[in-house]
């Protein structure tokens, strides 16, 4: 039996039963109202050498609880989707599909938590995705025989047509375009069964929207028909540098407007493009296809020639690109439009309903899908006819004039104090089966950002610590496999040895002079650290010996950095959790280095946290602010929080609820400077008496004091949390806070977060600001007072 | 919380007694026992694994003498060398420094006269300076001698005593001593702070309340 015929008798088996079941099924809770594959992504111009590289994936749009319900796009990159990978097989496989419906109350619960960008609500174990599909039987057979077809030998040795594609090349690499679309297709067809079930009894209020009647859905055939004209070759942007949208320009490295983009429309009648592919039409079109080619097909896209992989082997990338690379390309993206700041619709080709589309968040962030196969012009109508957003311009003048639309999203949600995060209580803490679920076979930690946003937002297990937080210090990559990691741990046990070797080895003079900088306080500080704690107590306890080994060979190490007081009480508790002396040692390597906790009052990085947290006082917490100022030099030392930021709350804080904090920092989720949004948050909270009563410096210092241990650290991580995302959706920020960006990632989006900057003034003499602008600034409008 | 704002109000001590008020700081190389001497005067406590002191520490402890109630208010500092550069932030204004060093290590009384010429030359010029040599209870391992500190402390015109946090000898004694030297007649309220508000028991104060 061809292959076709296999996929063909799969397909009419799966969709007899789809149809016969799903009739009851309203899509009460709403339901997927717009689909389309092969919608693609491109990375960012620093990950594509210089060539368009294309990575498509799966778009729908769900809508969410009734009639006044908000949209969710989510878009799940091909790779993932060929991984059978679990949570994008959620995506594909929504609540409506009989296939869901045995797990249809979890999937209801976990729909409840999705509001906004992508959540982690995986509790189930780690189940292979088939067996789960395998309530149908012919999902399963689908599957199975798919990965057949990437198991099967290749049977035509000449090379695959590049998947890059420029305006330059020829028919040939378009053609090869479409021959990897075809085949992502297929891989994307259990999305297929969805539709099918759709086209009978999608709903929708609106009643608009209904349109998609048998004769609308265009065969996917057509498609590869329309694929092989050279007038239809997709359209390729490239942007230069950060991507802004033409009403918020700011700093000006960016040329990007619509009237650059957007390719004069033809004109003609619209087609509105199916924004699905049947089954049968699917399988006919392969079933037409020489099966070598297949073969070709499923080996490629299973890993040999596909974007992903064709970073040149020894090409050693940045870690940077890498992490961006991972979540912008390969990430599920999952938004509610309604948390969304705009929409844009750029037609390139109106008549091709092709284009892209722009989501911008309400922090300025963006994420662009390339519609290179149509589809475009019924998104047009879907936003249309979503009653959360106002379009810029009716639909036909987009379609027909300037192939430009624009759709605002109703603002009504944004606080107007600072709340809680939008995203607080989404996401179940790190537990064992989770951390499973996100390591491959081989041990890489797959989508690591979602791993770190949920311990920013929920932590971890306690004890998953031991285990995870070598990740979060850096001492081995998310990406590594499991051997990368045995190696290094056996590297980092041989380096380790040769230090205590060198430290026990220096001369009598080196050795006097060591004594005197570091091991004099070294001794004297371990033995008072934590020893109350069971891991530390008792005379002669070992482990204590232990810190102390770790402490001195670190400033045999980093002779620089030497020892600090401070330091022992940081160590401690990596070492009672992590437990190995050597791999305890790069954890601790890996804190000093990356955290901006640690330092010493005098030093400048110590000098930099105290600049920003009085910026961030006075933009956030004024009353607080102008209370210290009116003590005079005193008040703005900021005495208070020193400990604060040097022991990074250890001492304010119950054990418990500080690592929590730690844990939170370490995730480096959204910002590198969560440990000051935790110090605004405790200001914000308790700061009340200070101004009320007035107190001095020295009497606020001792009110602080009197507070730790008794501060609930519950409350201040929200309150932190939700000073970030308030932080961040300020349109503006004062040049003096504009470090605290620098080196946030992107994430999944296309663009970091990066909101317009405004300088304050207040510069040194020969120290101009770059945000300095020509006439006076106008000043930066303080957030709504706190308390 | 009392809030202290004039010289007529008593803290529970017999009408009509004089009130004052006074900044105190202890200096002295990390790990002699400074903040141990804080615990034992202000709460009577003795830690044997006393964390070492991030930051500043900031207490009140309330002493009387004769007519007068003499109110401390301390700060503790970080011992380590590298927090010196902040110690002028805590003794700016002070009244009164202890300078403690621990009788079984030599480099720490070498560093505490290191801290005696810095407050001599720095601090207040009307300062009362105590010296402290602590962990008496160590007599076994003693180095720095008893006489070779008094003498020191004599020719500097400081106040001299030896002590022991953990036996709690002469703890009590030095911050009497230096309360009996302290000018009463000062204003009650330290140079250029008003309104203060003092607290005479730590973590007593009431929890405050959320703004929120």
């Amino acid at each position: 039996m061809s292959f076709g015929h296999l996929l063909r008798r799969a397909s009419t088996l799966l969709s007899t039963e789809l149809l016969g079941t799903s009739e009851s099924s309203a899509h009460k809770q709403g339901g997927i109202v717009y689909s389309k594959n092969n919608v693609c992504v491109h990375p960012p111009e620093e990950l594509n050498a210089g060539k368009e590289l294309h990575y498509p994936g799966y778009l729908c749009i769900q809508k969410e609880g009734g009639h006044d319900g908000s949209l969710l796009l989510s878009w799940i990159p091909n790779s993932r989707i060929r991984r059978e990978d679990e949570e994008a097989l959620r995506y594909i496989t929504p609540d409506g599909s009989p296939i869901h419906r045995a797990n249809h109350s979890e999937a209801t619960r976990r729909r409840k938590t999705i509001a906004g960008i992508s959540t982690l609500t995986e509790r189930t174990p780690a189940t292979s995705a088939t067996n789960r599909l395998g309530l149908s039987l012919d999902s399963a057979l689908l599957l199975q025989s798919l990965n057949k077809l990437d198991s099967l030998p290749i049977s035509n040795s000449s090379s695959f047509p590049e998947v890059s594609v420029t305006s330059q090349e020829s028919q040939h690499n378009t053609g090869g375009f479409c021959e990897k679309e075809l085949s992502l297709c297929a891989l994307t067809s259990l999305d297929s069964r969805d539709d099918h079930d759709r086209a009978l009894d999608i709903c929708f209020p609106e009643g608009t929207l209904c349109s998609r009647s048998k004769e609308n859905y265009e065969p996917f055939t057509s498609e590869i028909c329309q694929q092989n004209q050279p007038a239809m070759k997709p359209v390729h942007w490239t942007f230069a540098g950060r991507l802004s949208h033409p009403d918020t320009q700011t700093t000006g490295s960016q040329s990007w407007t619509p009237s650059d983009l957007v390719i004069p429309l033809t004109n003609g009648s619209q087609t509105m493009h199916s924004t699905s592919d049947t089954f049968d039409a699917f399988s006919s079109s392969f079933e037409s296809m020489d099966f070598g080619e297949l073969n070709r097909f499923f080996s490629q896209s299973n890993g040999g020639n596909t974007p992903e992989h064709e970073t040149k082997p020894g090409m050693k990338k940045n870690e940077d690109i890498d992490l961006k690379e991972r979540e912008q390309l390969h990430a599920v993206f999952s938004v509610d439009l309604g948390h969304m700041k705009s929409l844009r619709i750029f037609f390139s080709d109106c008549i091709e309903s092709c284009g892209h589309l722009v989501v911008a968040s309400r922090e300025s962030q963006y994420k662009i899908f390339h519609f290179h196969h149509g589809g475009l012009a019924r998104l047009a109508q879907v936003l249309n006819n979503w009653h959360q957003c106002t379009a810029s311009s009716p639909l036909e003048k987009a379609l027909e004039g300037d192939g430009y639309l624009q759709f605002i999203i109703a603002d009504s949600a944004i606080p107007h104090e600072v709340g809680e995060h939008p995203e607080e209580g989404w996401y179940p803490r790190l537990s064992r089966s989770l951390w499973l679920q996100h390591m491959d076979e081989e041990g890489h930690v797959m989508e690591d950002y979602k791993i770190r946003r949920l311990i920013f937002f929920a932590g971890m297990d306690p004890e998953m610590r031991g285990e995870v937080w070598p990740f979060l210090l850096k001492a081995y990559e998310f990406q590594s496999s499991s051997a990368d990691r045995e190696k290094l741990r056996l590297i980092g046990s041989n380096e380790y040895a040769e230090l205590q070797r060198k430290r026990l080895s220096m001369s009598q003079e080196e050795q006097e002079e060591f004594w005197k900088n570091v091991q004099y306080t070294v001794d004297r500080d371990v033995v008072r650290t934590d020893r109350r704690k069971p891991f530390y107590k008792g005379e002669d306890n070992p482990n204590v010996e232990m810190m102390r080994c770790i402490l001195l060979n670190f400033a045999v190490h980093s002779p620089a950095v030497g020892y600090t007081q401070g330091m022992s009480d940081l160590l401690a508790p990596v070492l009672a959790e992590v437990l190995d002396e050597a791999d305890t040692f790069r954890c601790f390597v890996g804190l000093m280095q990356g955290t901006i906790f640690c330092s010493t009052p005098c030093d400048e990085d110590m000098e930099r946290q105290l600049t920003f947290l009085r910026e961030f006082l006075h933009l956030v917490l004024p009353e607080f602010y102008n209370h210290l100022e009116s003590l005079g030099e005193d008040g703005l030392q900021l005495l208070f929080c020193h400990r604060w930021l040097l022991l990074c709350f250890k001492r304010e804080f119950q054990e418990s609820e500080a690592l929590r904090m730690w844990e939170a920092c370490w995730a480096h989720h959204q910002t590198d400077y969560f440990h000051l949004f935790i110090c605004l948050a405790i200001v914000a909270l308790y700061g009340g008496e200070p101004v009320d009563k007035k107190l001095s410096a020295d009497a606020t210092l001792l009110y602080f004091t009197n507070l730790a241990m008794h501060m609930n650290g519950e409350h201040v991580l929200v309150k932190a949390r939700g000073l970030l995302h308030h932080f961040r959706l300020m349109p503006r920020i004062p040049c003096t806070l504009h470090g605290l960006c620098l080196r946030c990632s992107p994430g999944v989006w296309d663009s970091g977060y990066m909101p317009a900057v405004e300088c304050m003034g207040k510069h040194p003499e020969g120290f101009p600001c770059q945000y300095s602008p020509p006439s006076p600034a106008s000043p930066v409008p303080t957030l709504p007072g706190i308390c | 919380m009392t809030n202290r704002g004039g010289p007529t109000r008593p803290n529970g001590q017999s009408a009509g007694s004089k009130m004052c008020q006074f900044k105190l700081v202890l200096l002295g190389e990390s790990a002699v026992g400074k903040s141990s001497l804080v615990l034992r005067f202000v709460k009577g406590q003795f830690h044997e694994f006393q964390e070492s002191t991030i930051g500043a520490a900031f207490l009140t402890q309330t002493v009387c003498l004769d007519d007068t109630t003499v109110k401390f208010e301390i700060w503790d500092t970080a011992g380590q060398e590298r927090y010196h550069s902040l110690a002028p932030m805590y003794y700016r204004g002070a009244q009164a420094a202890i300078v403690v060093y621990d009788i079984t290590n030599q480099d720490s009384f070498t560093r505490a006269k290191n801290w005696v010429k810095e407050l001599q030359r720095q601090a207040n010029p009307n300062i009362v300076i105590a010296l402290a040599g602590n962990k008496t209870d160590l007599a076994s391992q003693r180095v720095v001698e008893y006489e070779e500190a008094q003498a020191y402390a004599e020719d500097n015109g400081l106040l001299f005593m030896e002590t022991s946090a953990k036996t709690a000898m002469n703890v009590n004694d030095v911050f009497l001593a230096i309360a009996k030297k302290l000018p009463k007649n000062e204003q009650l309220n330290a140079p250029n702070r008003s309104d203060r508000l003092t607290v005479d028991q730590p973590n007593t104060g009431s929890k405050p309340t959320c703004c929120n």
